[in-house]
This record gives C-alpha cells, sequence and structure tokens, in this order.
C-alpha cells in the first residue's frame, strides 16, 4: 500500500467516525434547543390562555400566537396538575396529512370545573429546519472530507515525485554503465537528506568500486613481466640440444601452464578495460568486411573440418562501434562457431542492419544455458578453451546495449545478436 | 644485424640475448632510458627493442631520438601494457611491432628477420634455404624452383619456420603468430595441427625433405640437419 493512499484511509477513517458522532450530537443539540424554544412559545401560549380562559374556553381551535387551544374537555377531577409536553401527529384537514405537533397538556379549574386543557405547536417547520440544517451541515462535511482527500492526494503526488524519480535513479544505477548518479533537486528537507547520503554511498562504492578494478587492472599489467621471464626462459631451455626427454617433458608442461596464464592474463586484463570503458572510441564498422576477412583467416580450418558455411549477407550494413571491440565480437562468436562444430557440420551467418546471427552444428549443452555467457563456464570436453570467449562477447554486447540471446534448434546452436 | 635491447628486467634481456646471438646477430643490451640515451647517441643500430616503460624515462621518447637520427632502424616495442593507445602511438612514431609481454621468443626472432630484410635487402629478396625458395613480399613459395600453391596461413607457417630455423617452436607460439594474441586461443592447437599436416604434405609430394619435426608435448622445429 502507498503511503498516501495509507495516510489517507487513517484520515477517512477517523473522520468518517468523528463526523458520524458529530452529525448524532448535532441533531440531538438541535432538537434538544428547539424543544426547548417550543416548550418557551407553549408557556407563553399558556399565560397568554390563562389571562383570558373565559373568552377561549368557548369556542373551538382558538390560535394563540403560532400555538392553538385545542376544545376543552372536562374532567371529572383534576388527578394532577402537572404539566406535561409530548409530540404528537395530528391529520391536517387542508395539507391532508398528519402532521407534527408538539402538545402541552395540563388541567386546570374553571369555575369549579376541571378541564383538560391542550395547546398545540406545529412542528413542521422547525422540523424541516432541523433537517434542512442536518443535512446542510452532512454536505458540508462530506465535502470538506473529500476535498481534503483529493487535495491530500494530490499534493502528495506532488511531494512524493522527487522521491519516485530518486527511487527510479537508484533502480537504475549501474556501477559498470558509468553513469553519474545524480538525484533531482527537491525542497523538502527529509528528501534532501535522504539523497545526500544516497549520493555520498554512491560515491564511496564507485570508488572503491573503481579503485578494485584499477588494482586488478595493474596486477594484470604487473604480472606480465615476470610471465614474459618464465616464458622465455623455458623457449631458451627448449632448445638445447642434449636436453634428456625426461626433463624435456617437464618443460613442456611448464610451457603449456605458463602460456595457459599468459592468455589467461591477457583475457582479463582485456575483459578488464571493456568493463572499465577503455574503448571509448567509436567509429563506422563494415560487419560484413570484417566476418569475410575473419573467415578467410580461418578458412583452412573451416575445410579441413569440411563445414559447410553459407552466409547471407545484407548489402551495405554499418555499425556504430569501437572498432577493435567489433573484431573481437564477431572473432569470438565465428571461433566459437568454428571450435563447438562436429566434422562436416554447417555454420550458418545471417547479417542484416538489424540483427547477426551464427549457428552451427553440435550437442546440446551439458550447462544452464543461462550460463553460457558467464565467465569459466564450458564444456567440460573442451578444456583447452578458457571459458572466457563469450564472457567478452556478451561485456561488448552491454556497452553498445545490443541484445544477445543463444537457442539450440534442430541439433544446431544459434547465437542471435540484435542490434537495436 | 646490430641489436640494441633497452629491457630493464635484465633476465628478460638475457634470455633475449642468449635466443637471439645464435642468429648471428651482435646484440647490446642496456637497463635505463639514460644508458640507451647515450649507447643511441653514439652508435647506429639496425634494431631495437624497446621496453616503453623504464625506471627513469619512456621508451617512446628513446623512439623518437632513434628515428630523428636514423629512418632506417627497425624498432620493436616490448611492454607489459594491453593498451591500444600506446600500440598506435609506439606505431606512429615509427616503430614497426609492437609486442605484448609475455611475448614469444620466436615470435620476436621472426620480427628482427623481416626487419633485417626490410634494412638490410630492401625487401626485395628471396629466402633460399636448400631446396626451399620463398619470396616474402609477393608471397610465392618453391621448391627446387617449382612454385608450390600454399594458403595464406600455410605460407606464413613456412615463413615463421624458415625465421626460426633449428629453433623449438611452441604451439601457442605459432598460434599467436598466425592468428595474433587474440585471447582464448588454446583452441587453435587443433588448427596448427590441421596447418602444418597440411603444409607438410605439400611440401613433400614436391620433393622436399621433411624438415618439419614434431616434438612432443612442445610445438615443432624446421630441423636442418
Amino acid at each position: 500500500m502507498k503511503l498516501a493512499t495509507k495516510t489517507s484511509l487513517n484520515f477517512l477513517s477517523i473522520s468518517l467516525f468523528t463526523f458520524l458522532f458529530g452529525i448524532i450530537a448535532l441533531y440531538y443539540t438541535l432538537r434538544f434547543q428547539v424543544d426547548r424554544f417550543i416548550n418557551n412559545e407553549l408557556n407563553q401560549a399558556k399565560s397568554a390562555f390563562f389571562e383570558k380562559p373565559d373568552s377561549l374556553s368557548t369556542l373551538g381551535d382558538v390560535y394563540l400566537g403560532a400555538c392553538r387551544l385545542m376544545p376543552l374537555k372536562s374532567v371529572s377531577s383534576p388527578r394532577d396538575t402537572l404539566i406535561y409536553y409530548t409530540d404528537t401527529l395530528i391529520f391536517d384537514q387542508r395539507a391532508e396529512k398528519y402532521l407534527p405537533f408538539r402538545q402541552m397538556t395540563f388541567t386546570t379549574s374553571l369555575r369549579t370545573k376541571s378541564f383538560k386543557v391542550q395547546i398545540l405547536r406545529p412542528l413542521e417547520e422547525t422540523d424541516n429546519l432541523i433537517i434542512n440544517t442536518f443535512l446542510m451541515m452532512t454536505a458540508l462535511v462530506i465535502l470538506l472530507i473529500a476535498a481534503l482527500l483529493i487535495s491530500n492526494q494530490y499534493s502528495s503526488k506532488q511531494i512524493w515525485k522527487d522521491f519516485y524519480i530518486s527511487l527510479e535513479k537508484i533502480n537504475r544505477f549501474d556501477l559498470d554503465m558509468h553513469n553519474r548518479f545524480d538525484l533531482p533537486e527537491t525542497d523538502i528537507q527529509e528528501f534532501e537528506d535522504l539523497n545526500t547520503v544516497l549520493e555520498r554511498m554512491s560515491k564511496r562504492i564507485a570508488n572503491d568500486y573503481f579503485r578494485m578494478k584499477e588494482y586488478t587492472e595493474n596486477a594484470s599489467h604487473e604480472i606480465q613481466t615476470p610471465l614474459a621471464i618464465i616464458n622465455s626462459k623455458l623457449e631458451l631451455m627448449m632448445q638445447s640440444e642434449d636436453l634428456p626427454e625426461k626433463q624435456f617433458k617437464i618443460i613442456a608442461e611448464a610451457t603449456e601452464a605458463a602460456n595457459r596464464l599468459s592468455r589467461l592474463n591477457k583475457t582479463l586484463i582485456l575483459l578488464t578495460r571493456i568493463e572499465n570503458r577503455q574503448f571509448p572510441e567509436i567509429e563506422t564498422v563494415y560487419p560484413q568486411n570484417i566476418i569475410a576477412r575473419q573467415l578467410y583467416d580461418y578458412d583452412d580450418i573451416i575445410k579441413s573440418k569440411e563445414i559447410k558455411l553459407s552466409t547471407h549477407f545484407e548489402a551495405d550494413v554499418k555499425l556504430q562501434i569501437n572498432p577493435y571491440l567489433s573484431e573481437i565480437l564477431f572473432l569470438n562468436l565465428i571461433k566459437n562457431a568454428i571450435r563447438h562444430n562436429i566434422q562436416g557440420g554447417e555454420i550458418e551467418i545471417t547479417l542484416s542492419s538489424q540483427k547477426f546471427e551464427i549457428s552451427n552444428n553440435g550437442a546440446s549443452l551439458n550447462f544452464d544455458p543461462e550460463k553460457l555467457f558467464h565467465r569459466f563456464y564450458k564444456n567440460t570436453h573442451s578444456d583447452k578453451s578458457l571459458g572466457l570467449g563469450l564472457a567478452i562477447v556478451k561485456k561488448i554486447t552491454e556497452i553498445f546495449a545490443y541484445r544477445i540471446s543463444y537457442f539450440y534448434q534442430n541439433q544446431k546452436h544459434h547465437i542471435l545478436l540484435e542490434f537495436k | 644485424m646490430k641489436l640494441l635491447i633497452i629491457e630493464d628486467e635484465i633476465s628478460l634481456a638475457n634470455s633475449i640475448q642468449d635466443y637471439l646471438l645464435d642468429g648471428g646477430h651482435i646484440c647490446e643490451s642496456v637497463q635505463t632510458y639514460n644508458a640507451a640515451s647515450e649507447k643511441i647517441a653514439l652508435y647506429d643500430y639496425d634494431c631495437l627493442i624497446v621496453d616503453i616503460n623504464l625506471p627513469d624515462g619512456n621508451g617512446l621518447d628513446i623512439i623518437r631520438a632513434v628515428k630523428a637520427k636514423n629512418l632506417k632502424s627497425g624498432i620493436i616495442i616490448i611492454s607489459a601494457r594491453i593498451s591500444l593507445d600506446n600500440r598506435i602511438e609506439g606505431l606512429n612514431i615509427g616503430a614497426d611491432h609492437y609486442l605484448t609481454k609475455p611475448f614469444h621468443l620466436a615470435e620476436l626472432n621472426a620480427h628482427i628477420k623481416s626487419i633485417n630484410r626490410r634494412i638490410n635487402f630492401s625487401g626485395n629478396n628471396e629466402i633460399v634455404f636448400n631446396e626451399i625458395k620463398v619470396m616474402p613480399d609477393e608471397h610465392r613459395a618453391f621448391i627446387n624452383n617449382k612454385e608450390i600453391s600454399l594458403t595464406h596461413k600455410e605460407f606464413e607457417l613456412l615463413l615463421f619456420f624458415m625465421a626460426n630455423k633449428n629453433k623449438v617452436i611452441t604451439k601457442s607460439g605459432i598460434a599467436e603468430h598466425l592468428w595474433g594474441d587474440y585471447m582464448d586461443s588454446a583452441d587453435s592447437f587443433d588448427f596448427i595441427y590441421t596447418h602444418i599436416k597440411n603444409l607438410r604434405h605439400k611440401l613433400m609430394k614436391k620433393g622436399c625433405t621433411d624438415y618439419i619435426k614434431t616434438i612432443y608435448g612442445v610445438g615443432y622445429k624446421f630441423d636442418i640437419l
């Protein structure tokens, strides 16, 4: 539940509760006040009655101000002299309906006879007044609550706008993207504080992150020189004429490991450099030329593996990309398709301005295809590979916002690269 | 050829020197920028092998100084930094090659040989060895004066072998030479085997001696004995 909804609901429930009690209290207060007023009038009428009881007693309906006196009824004896008030409905001839009246009843003695006196006061107007007041109040309160709710919703939308912008920015923040973490200016103290804290925190994280990356790159570069020494010494040692075979095998294994380490290190440096965005130059590149050249480079291998190669190039495909990275991108994909192909398999390459697709025959993956683009993931039987080729491809596609996907169909691995 | 190695790591400089001395070159080596500046001021070298990161200066400045003095000198940069900028700058100011450490001595040797051809034979040369004759610029090879048809990679391979006669060349050395030091190239080992098999077959069919020996577990050797 959103904070604004939550506060609105709280507000609504409290105000409805208050309103309900308030309106009931209002009704009874009004009623009480009106009744007192009416009783007063009735009492005035009663005083008027006692001023001239004789002239009145003989008549029928007599009007005393707003009240009227009902015909007197003689009673055997005055049971009590108590005055009591009741509300009653009496049929009105003119209006042809029952109308509400307040009635004052008391007994009194006139010329030795006892009479029951009833004075009535019509309530229609005052009742209408109460109802109208009541309705007006209700309408006013409901209107007020609605207005408050709407303004609350609106103002919280305004207030929280900055917050949601910040939230969206935080959500999209990616250290690898190297974009600045700019949060919007806001005039709300709490959000400003939050933004300040977030900015400071992200700066610190980014600093640590990039220092670590820099360290990785420097360390990798530092490793290169000792590796060069090891490799050169082994290569020299290999040239000795009088080396016993046993020793030679040891050197061979050490050389193999040293070469592997060299390749691994160079590849990791490349990967780090791609991640660190150290290839900023963008040029217009013609992928068809690159692909054709690389296929030519591997022509012998393709022939020796008896691979059937088919290419479909759309004319004049151009990409805005770093030229060096574009070479690596296509090379790794092509090499991958050759390496993991079977004897007599097929490679199909399709290039258009929207996509590049390469497919090759081969047994299905023995691991989760999701992990295909992860570092050091590879089929166990091709353990000579470093398992970094596709990780590099993935990194390059991330930089240029290309979409890359893999699927296996008809005994063929497909890798699809979408440029837009 | 007269060579100067400018490299602050003595053991690496020694390795290079040892490897190159076999080829009948005159090799000197220095460890610092200052020593290198002194040497190039006093002597002319056919080829310089320069490390860019020296303790007391930048190798690129040495290259500029050499090029200002003698345009013909061959320059090979050896650097631990895999940086495109360095490479481009180095090649722009006149370096012939840029090798990233760790590199194969055979690769360095092949580059020196090609510089040698450029300097001493003006490039229009033939490499002749017994019955084999290779014309590097025209990409043509002959056995007993009969032309042999080789693919691009086979030709490069033959040239690489002839530049490193009598040396054991590792498989990864060959792979890097044929396909550049692009990453993750271990898979190329199978490819190399294919290439060498084809090359051998073509050479022997034309009556060439089988000079290419397989050295178990390591690589190959173009054995002239």
